[in-house]
This record gives C-alpha cells, sequence and structure tokens, in this order.
C-alpha cells in the first residue's frame, strides 16, 4: 500500500519504486535518475506529512538517496516521527539517515534507542554514541553497562561486538 | 553322370494349411512313396522341426502356424523358390548286364542361428538414434562373436516403443538399425543426415565431447562458453579461437567418436542383405502403450552366409509388417506381433525366450516418471506440490496449499517430475501387493535413511504379476523430510492416509548427492531376494556438479568481532549455510567453500566441511589504496564494489559477504554478470542474516541465474498457462521477490525445471552457469 492519494503521477511512481522490497542497486547508486528531483522532494514531504501507514524502514533508508537541501528539513521530521516505529529496520534508518543529517540533538536520540529491543537499533545508536564517550565517563560506563547487561545475549551479538571493538567490555574482564 | 533334382522333381502347388505332412499323405495316396520327413530332406537338407521351419519360412515364405507353432502353407506366400515333391527315379537307355552306382549326394543344411547382440534401450534417447556412449561395450561383444564365427554373416533390426504412430516408429527404428550400422562403419555422412532430420542439436555435441575427454560443462543443449573451450579443446585450438558447431566440425567430431577408443572392426562385407532394418512398435519385450526403454533397443542377429534368412520386409513401409501379423497367434513371445521375427528371434536368450526358458526369477527395478527404466535418480523438486490458490495483496502468491491428496495428479509426491516408482516382477506371486524395503544410502553405502519401510506396490493389472509402488521422492531438506505424505492406499487398506516418515508407506527419504537409492525385494513364494540400487543423480557422464563459494563474514572494526558469529553451531553454519547447501543440492548442485591462498588460518572458521572467512572493513578502491567500510552495519554500493575488489573471485566463483545492513534498505543484494559486467562487485551477494534463512541462498540464485534489473525479470515469474504447469506457485520459488518468512515446507526455496513466462528454466540456468563446475 502507498501512502499517497495526492501525489503527482511522477512522485507516486518513485514511491511507487521506493518501497519495493527489492530494488537494483544500480538504481540506488544512481539516484534514481530517472525522476525529476521535484518528484523526489514532494515524495519526502509526503511521507513526512504522513502518520499512517507508517514507512518500512526500506523506504527511510531510500529516501536519503533522493534528498535535496530544498526537502533536508521534511527529511529530518520524516526520520524522527519514526524512531518509535513498530518496524525495527524503520527505527534503524532513522537513526543512521539523522546522523548522515548530522542532526543536531543526535546523542540524545540514539540515549533513548540503547534500550530497543533490536540488535540492529542499539547498534547504529552504540555508533553514534562511542565517539563522545571517549571523552564522557558517564556515557563510557552507561556503556559499559549496556555491555555487561546484553553479553550473554546472542541476540545483541553486533551491539556488543562493536562495543567490544571500541574497547568497551565488562568491568570484571 | 549328374542328377537334376528339378528333372527328377516336380513342383508343388501351394494349397491353404498344407504341411509337409499333408503334401506327403496326398503323394502317398496317389501311389508314392513319400513321407514328410523325404520332403524336408530333398528340399532343406534336414529334418530337425526348426531347420525345417525356418526353411518353410525362408524359402516358402510361410507366416501362418500351427497350435504347436510350426509354420503352415497359405495360398497367397511369397517364398525366394518353390517346394520340389521328388518322382520316382528313372533312368532310361543303360546298358543291361552291368551293375551300375547311383552316388547320392546328401544336401545338408547348416544351423541358421549361430549368435545374438543386443544394444540396450538406454542407449537411445527417446525420439533420437544418436548412439551414446555406453553403447561401446555392447558393440564390443558384437565384434568379438562376429570374430568368433567368421561364416556369420550380421543383419541388425531396431526396434522402438509404442508411443507415436506404427508409421513413424517403423522409420524411427529404421534410423537406429541405420545409425548403429554407420557407427560401426565409421560413415559420418549418415551421422551427419541425422543429425539434421532429428535435430541431434548441440547436446549431442556436447555427450561427444565428454565421451572424448574435453569437458563441455552441463548437458544442456546449449552452445556456452564451456561447450565452445571443449570444441577448442578437441580441434586443438588455442584459447579464444572461432569454432563453430558446422557439418565439417561434426565430420571430425563422429570420426574421432566411432574410431579411436570407440572403434568396432567390423567391415560392411560382414553383414547381410539388407544390412539392417527397423520393425518399429511391433516387436516390445514389454507389451505396453509407455515410452518404455527396454522396448527401445537394436538387435543383431549373426546367421550363416549359407543360411541366410528371408526378410519380408520393407524399409519405410509398414504394409508387408501387418501381413506378418496375421493371424496374430500363435507366437513363441507373445508380445512380438510379427511372425517372422519371433521365429527368428525365439532362439535368441536376450530378445525372446530364449531356447530353453525356465521359471522367470523375481526382478525389481526403479521407474522414472514416464515408466522408462531409470538409471538413477534425482533430488524432487516440488514442482507440482502447491495449489496456487491464495493470492497476495497486489499480486502473487502469497501462501500455497501443499497437494498432498490420494490419487497421484493429487499429491506433491506422486506427480513431482523427479518422482520414481518401485516396479517388481513376480511370476510366482500370488497377491494384489508386494512390498519393498527402500532406504538411501551415502557414498560410503553406509544407511543415511531407512525410515519408514515396507513400501507397498501394487499389481497393475490382475494376474500381471507386475507391481508398481506409488511415486516417492528424494528430498535434501531437513523441513522437506518430515512432511507427512498420503500414502496413495485406500481403503480397507490399513495404511490408507497420511504417514509420518517413520511410519510405513511413508514417501520420501533424504537422499544425499554423493550417495544412493536401494530398494529390495523378497518373493513372498520363497524366491531369491533381489535388489536395485541407483545413484543419486546419473555418474556417467556426470550429471551432478560443484557450486563453489567464497564466504566472507565482516568485522564490526578491525579486528573486532564479526557482525554475526562464526563460531561453530551458529547460526551461520546451522541454517544460512545448510539452506544455501540443500537449496543448490536439490539440482545436482554440491557446495563447497573456497579459501584464497595466504588467507590467515585464525581468519577462517569451519564446520560440516563448509568454510567462512572473517574479514576486516576494509575494501580496496579503484586506485589501488584501501580505505575503510565506514559502516558495516551499514554498507553502501561504493563500499561493495570496494570490498570486491580487495577480495577476488578464485576463478569463476561467486562470492558471498554477510554484513550487518545495507544503506539501500535492501535485505540482500546480487551483482549477476547482465548488470555488473566489469564491476569489481560482479558476482558478488551482500546478504544480512536477519533478512531470512532464504536471503543468501536467493541472491546467490541471481548471479547464477543472471538475473539482474535489465534482463529476464530479475525474480520469478511464473509460467502464464499451460502446457507450462499452474502448480508453479509464486511464493514457493527461490527467486520469489519477496522471500520472507522462517524455514518451511512452502517457504521460498524452489528452482523449477519449466520455463518462467520470462523464458528462463532455472533449473537449466542455474546448472549451466559459468559459476558451476565439473563434479
Amino acid at each position: 500500500m502507498t501512502l499517497s492519494t495526492t501525489l503527482s503521477d511522477e512522485a507516486r511512481g518513485l514511491l511507487d519504486t521506493l518501497e519495493h522490497l527489492h530494488i537494483a542497486k544500480k538504481q540506488v547508486s544512481e539516484g534514481f535518475a530517472e525522476f525529476s528531483q521535484a518528484a523526489k522532494d514532494e515524495v519526502i514531504e509526503h511521507v513526512a506529512r504522513t502518520f499512517s501507514p507508517a514507512p518500512a524502514g526500506r523506504l527511510l533508508a531510500r529516501l536519503m538517496f533522493v534528498r535535496s537541501p530544498d526537502s533536508q528539513r521534511a527529511l529530518e521530521r520524516a526520520l524522527l516521527a519514526n524512531l518509535r516505529s513498530d518496524d525495527a529496520e524503520a527505527r534503524k534508518f532513522a537513526l543512521y539517515g539523522l546522523q548522515e543529517l548530522k542532526y543536531a540533538n543526535l546523542e540524545d536520540i540514539a540515549l533513548l534507542s540503547l534500550r530497543d529491543e533490536s540488535d540492529a537499533v542499539t547498534a547504529a545508536a552504540a555508533q553514534i554514541l562511542l565517539p563522545a564517550a571517549k571523552s564522557d565517563s558517564d556515557l563510557r560506563a552507561l556503556l559499559t553497562s549496556f555491555y555487561e547487561a546484553r553479553r550473554a545475549d546472542g541476540s545483541f551479538h553486533a551491539t556488543t561486538s562493536i562495543l567490544s571493538a571500541a574497547s568497551i567490555t565488562a568491568r570484571d574482564s | 553322370m549328374g542328377f537334376d533334382s528339378r528333372a527328377n522333381a516336380k513342383v508343388y502347388t501351394r494349397q491353404e494349411g498344407d504341411t509337409l505332412e499333408t503334401i506327403a499323405e496326398r503323394e502317398r495316396a496317389s501311389g508314392a512313396n513319400l513321407t514328410a520327413d523325404d520332403l524336408a530332406r530333398f528340399n532343406f537338407g534336414s529334418t530337425d522341426p526348426d531347420t525345417v521351419n525356418e526353411c518353410l519360412r525362408d524359402e516358402l515364405g510361410c507366416r501362418k502356424r500351427d497350435a504347436n507353432n510350426n509354420f503352415v502353407i497359405a495360398a497367397d506366400d511369397q517364398g525366394r523358390s518353390d517346394l520340389l515333391i521328388p518322382l520316382p527315379f528313372q533312368r532310361s537307355g543303360l546298358p543291361v548286364l552291368t551293375t551300375h552306382t547311383l552316388r547320392v549326394k546328401a544336401k545338408t543344411a547348416s544351423p541358421q542361428f549361430i549368435e545374438c547382440c543386443k544394444v540396450d534401450g538406454i542407449t537411445f534417447e527417446f525420439d533420437r538414434s544418436f548412439v551414446r556412449p555406453s553403447v561401446v561395450g555392447q558393440l564390443k561383444g558384437l565384434e568379438t562373436a562376429a570374430n568368433k564365427s567368421p561364416e556369420a554373416k550380421i543383419m541388425i533390426f531396431g526396434h522402438t516403443d509404442k508411443v507415436g504412430s506404427e508409421t513413424y516408429n517403423k522409420d524411427l527404428s529404421e534410423r537406429r538399425a541405420k545409425s548403429v550400422f554407420a557407427f560401426i562403419t565409421d560413415d559420418t555422412a549418415v551421422w551427419e543426415d541425422l543429425y539434421n532430420r532429428e535435430n541431434w542439436g548441440v547436446k549431442v555435441v556436447q555427450e561427444i565431447l565428454l565421451a572424448l575427454g574435453h569437458d563441455p560443462g552441463p548437458i544442456d543443449g546449449l552452445m556456452g562458453d564451456q561447450t565452445r573451450a571443449a570444441m577448442r579443446s578437441f580441434l586443438g585450438l588455442p584459447e579464444g579461437a572461432a569454432v563453430s558447431n558446422d557439418a565439417a566440425f561434426r565430420a571430425k567430431l563422429f570420426k574421432a567418436y566411432m574410431t579411436g577408443t570407440r572403434d568396432v572392426q567390423l567391415t560392411p562385407d560382414r553383414f547381410m542383405a539388407p544390412k539392417h532394418m527397423g520393425c518399429g512398435e511391433f516387436n516390445p519385450v514389454i507389451d505396453t502403450e509407455a515410452a518404455e526403454e527396454q522396448n527401445r533397443r537394436v538387435m543383431f542377429y549373426l546367421f550363416h552366409k549359407d543360411r541366410l534368412p528371408n526378410l519380408p520386409c520393407k524399409a519405410g513401409d509398414i504394409a508387408p509388417c501387418k501381413k506378418q501379423m496375421t493371424p496374430a497367434t500363435p507366437r513363441h513371445f507373445a508380445s512380438f506381433k510379427c511372425s517372422f521375427y519371433d521365429s527368428i528371434a525365439h532362439k535368441c536368450a536376450c530378445d525372446g525366450p530364449g531356447p530353453t526358458p525356465g521359471p522367470a526369477p523375481a526382478t525389481i527395478e526403479i521407474i522414472d516418471e514416464n515408466s522408462a527404466v531409470a538409471t538413477s535418480v534425482k533430488i524432487g523438486l516440488w514442482d507440482r506440490a502447491f495449489d496456487s490458490s491464495v493470492v497476495a495483496p497486489g499480486g502473487g502468491t502469497a501462501t500455497a496449499t501443499l497437494r498432498n491428496g490420494v490419487n497421484e495428479p493429487d499429491n506433491f509426491c506422486g506427480s513431482d517430475s523427479r518422482r520414481f516408482h518401485f516396479r517388481v516382477r513376480d511370476p510366482s506371486a500370488t497377491t494384489a501387493t508386494v512390498n519393498v524395503q527402500w532406504k538411501t544410502l551415502l557414498a560410503s553405502r553406509a544407511d543415511l535413511d531407512s525410515a519408514g519401510n515396507p513400501l507397498t506396490l501394487t499389481e497393475t493389472a490382475a494376474g500381471s504379476k507386475v507391481f508398481v509402488s506409488k511415486g516417492v521422492l528424494l528430498t535434501c531438506d531437513l523441513n522437506d523430510v518430515k512432511q507427512v505424505t498420503n500414502s496413495g492406499l485406500t481403503a480397507p487398506a490399513s495404511e490408507a492416509g497420511d504417514r509420518g516418515h517413520t511410519q510405513s508407506n511413508h514417501r520420501t527419504r533424504t537422499g544425499d548427492l554423493e550417495g544412493f537409492v536401494k530398494g529390495e525385494y523378497t518373493p513372498a513364494g520363497g524366491g531369491a531376494r533381489v535388489e536395485i540400487e541407483l545413484p543419486v543423480f546419473a555418474r556417467s557422464p556426470d550429471e551432478r556438479r560443484r557450486l563453489p563459494l567464497q564466504i566472507y563474514v565482516i568485522r564490526v572494526a578491525n579486528g573486532g568481532a564479526p557482525v554475526i558469529s562464526t563460531a561453530a553451531g551458529s547460526q551461520l553454519f546451522t541454517r544460512d549455510l545448510r539452506v544455501i547447501r540443500e537449496t543448490y543440492e536439490r539440482i545436482g548442485l554440491k557446495v563447497e567453500t573456497v579459501v584464497p591462498t595466504g588467507t590467515p588460518a585464525a581468519d577462517v572458521h569451519a564446520q560440516d566441511n563448509l568454510s567462512v572467512i572473517e574479514i576486516d572493513p576494509v575494501g580496496r578502491n579503484a586506485a589501488g589504496a584501501n580505505v575503510a567500510v565506514a559502516n558495516p552495519m551499514n554498507v553502501t554500493d561504493p563500499e561493495e564494489q570496494n570490498l570486491g575488489r580487495l577480495h577476488p573471485m578464485v576463478g569463476r566463483t561467486i562470492r558471498i559477504f554477510f554484513v550487518g545492513g545495507l544503506a539501500s534498505g535492501n535485505g540482500g543484494e546480487a551483482a549477476p554478470d547482465v548488470d555488473f559486467a566489469g564491476r569489481a562487485d560482479q558476482g558478488t551477494v551482500f546478504t544480512i542474516q536477519t533478512t531470512g534463512p532464504y536471503a543468501a541462498a536467493h541472491e546467490a540464485g541471481h548471479v547464477l541465474q543472471n538475473k539482474g534489473f535489465a534482463q529476464s525479470t530479475g525474480h520469478f515469474v511464473p509460467p502464464a498457462a499451460p502446457p507450462n504447469n499452474l502448480r508453479l506457485a509464486e511464493f514457493q520459488n527461490l527467486l520469489h521477490g519477496q522471500f520472507l518468512g522462517g524455514e518451511a515446507v512452502t517457504g521460498s526455496k524452489r528452482i523449477w525445471d519449466a520455463n518462467d513466462s520470462d523464458g528462463v528454466n532455472q533449473f537449466a540456468r542455474s546448472r549451466a552457469s559459468p559459476y558451476t563446475r565439473p563434479f
């Protein structure tokens, strides 16, 4: 199901393409060149304005490839609005998207995401927080606590591996 | 003083129903002192009943028989000579008072039948006359027999099964006999004619190349790179040289095939005239309308040069055949319709009852979906297994019902194109059903799966003593083998209905690509136990292929842990790699892993003979510099290319990279040749474990089948309509566009041997992929 009932034909076509479960990576790398920037901006603004249905993670991921300076703010809103999506992939791509957009309060958002039940989301959050943790002992302690709480849980393999690679491990180890 | 037999005899005038006995009786009534033996000795030089019968057939052209299977004369018989009735010896003008000695030189007949040899039907493909490499041993037997009997002349008879018209089959059988004769006498021109008439095609060229030791890749009838390389190898040309499958090439190829190690040293003068003949479908070994391989055969008879049979046959004309069929009985061998052929075959042990037929022992065979005798079996494809009745929102089949009905067409085992059946012939059986024990074996012949015995075989027709099982399947998938199967039996049979894997009349067994399937039958009447054992996939030529993979798991950071566990017993091995192996084992591809030379041992992790390599998140850019992958949990397209550049393929090998995520939002990505030729990531797969169990196998399928964005619709498109199979439900296909979900019988994992709407045969395309290797 698409999000749109009011889009132009071209924007609707682009939205349909972006929602496909699997799209050619060449198409992604070429930035969906067959569509105009106006249509791309229209899609981003449409997603930013739409609460239901919630966009899939793959759609949020692909919006990054069609953005422009004109759609930057709308894209931020779209990503922020889906940080609590039911779809773990949407939450993950919202974090990575905001990181790429250099969103001002990203670390606060990443902290909120540390209690996510998805390894992919907590991994993204950990990656965002790690640079600051180098100089912030409280944050480092928090991540260490996370590691200790999750290290025996194989379902958080990626996050604990990322923390471990950054020398954040259990205090007793 | 000479003696002219004709001058001292009268020519017999044929009368309907006459025998030598009735003729002699009439002569005696007229005052002559003559017996049937006298007539036989005078005309044929023998009183041996077999020889007399042969002479009645060959000299007088008899075709009708009496109740004792002896030939009788018909008014319209046309022989090559007349029967002579000797007259009382008279000579006038001889001097008297002198003793005259009359010396009579007795006519002595040599035995006509000397030897027979057979080329089995397996050597002929359906509707073709090409002589497969496996014929060599049998033709060498002919050479030996002919050399042992220099007085013998050879005659070739071709036979077909009953599929097709009588006229067509007459022609086909003649082509087969002619093809074998050409093979023996190295006549490439005949084969070139047959190549064009029968559209032998590239497949025959590939079979011959393989037989001559030049590997053309899969025997698939496609003129691909490997086939061209084999042609160059055969011609001794360098790599890249142009080659063409034209008449000149084939003349060399056929000549090499007919001579060399396969040469049969027999010249045309060792054959009688005519040298070969076709019997069409009229003399089947097994009286069935089905495409029975045992009925497709070529027979060689060696006859004494002085006693050659007189063939009533005519090439290209079934009228003489029909004449030999009236009246229809009796026959030595009931299924032989032609009186002439029946009479020459009855001394042949390999194509008739033989000289001293005894009670037939029980036999067991495995037959394929066309009732042809199988020489190998395959893994089931589940290609008619699902009802595509549940349509997903937006189109396509979301789920499907597994067809597990009691009737064969409604049953996933009974209708699978790779099913097989056990067939038992037991003349001593007294019941309407018999039981077979069946199991699968490993390459070592140790039992692999022997659960669920026995299997019930039902008599094909009351009193036929032929028993056939319901269709059974081999599986190679942990989930598939657990599937209950309807036994196909009906009440009051106690085993009617669904049967579990450990119960009798369960219809699947786990098969191994390097193993075998085995059936055993013990006659209830106390006869000897008989067995059949066939390989899983043919071994000569080897149908199996190898699918080597380079498998990488990216680390979260240099020297860090991998994004997914690579420990023994981890999901990577117990699910992801197992699913890849099972997926391609179905179509005869053995998955192996390749570790490039120089890979540090500490980076390699292995289980079940499959290895994965941990790699740091580093690639190599187009300028040759190593560059970091910014985020192994969110890999971009340029980074995929960089990873591909730093970890090149070893030979033509698909590389599978397990990463933490893809920036494109895709659950997995592949770079098949059609879209990515020349790029560093050509032939790579990037996959995410959380996407699901079929993700990696699915992406590898894109590369194997060369299905990309620009060609072949990328994903699976089911056949639009009959004659393709409507039961090819979309969701169950490996290349379905939406392959999410857990492991299940109805999961997206099947590869079918049928042309999709985009013209791609996934089975053939995968097996012929340049990413595969000979076994």
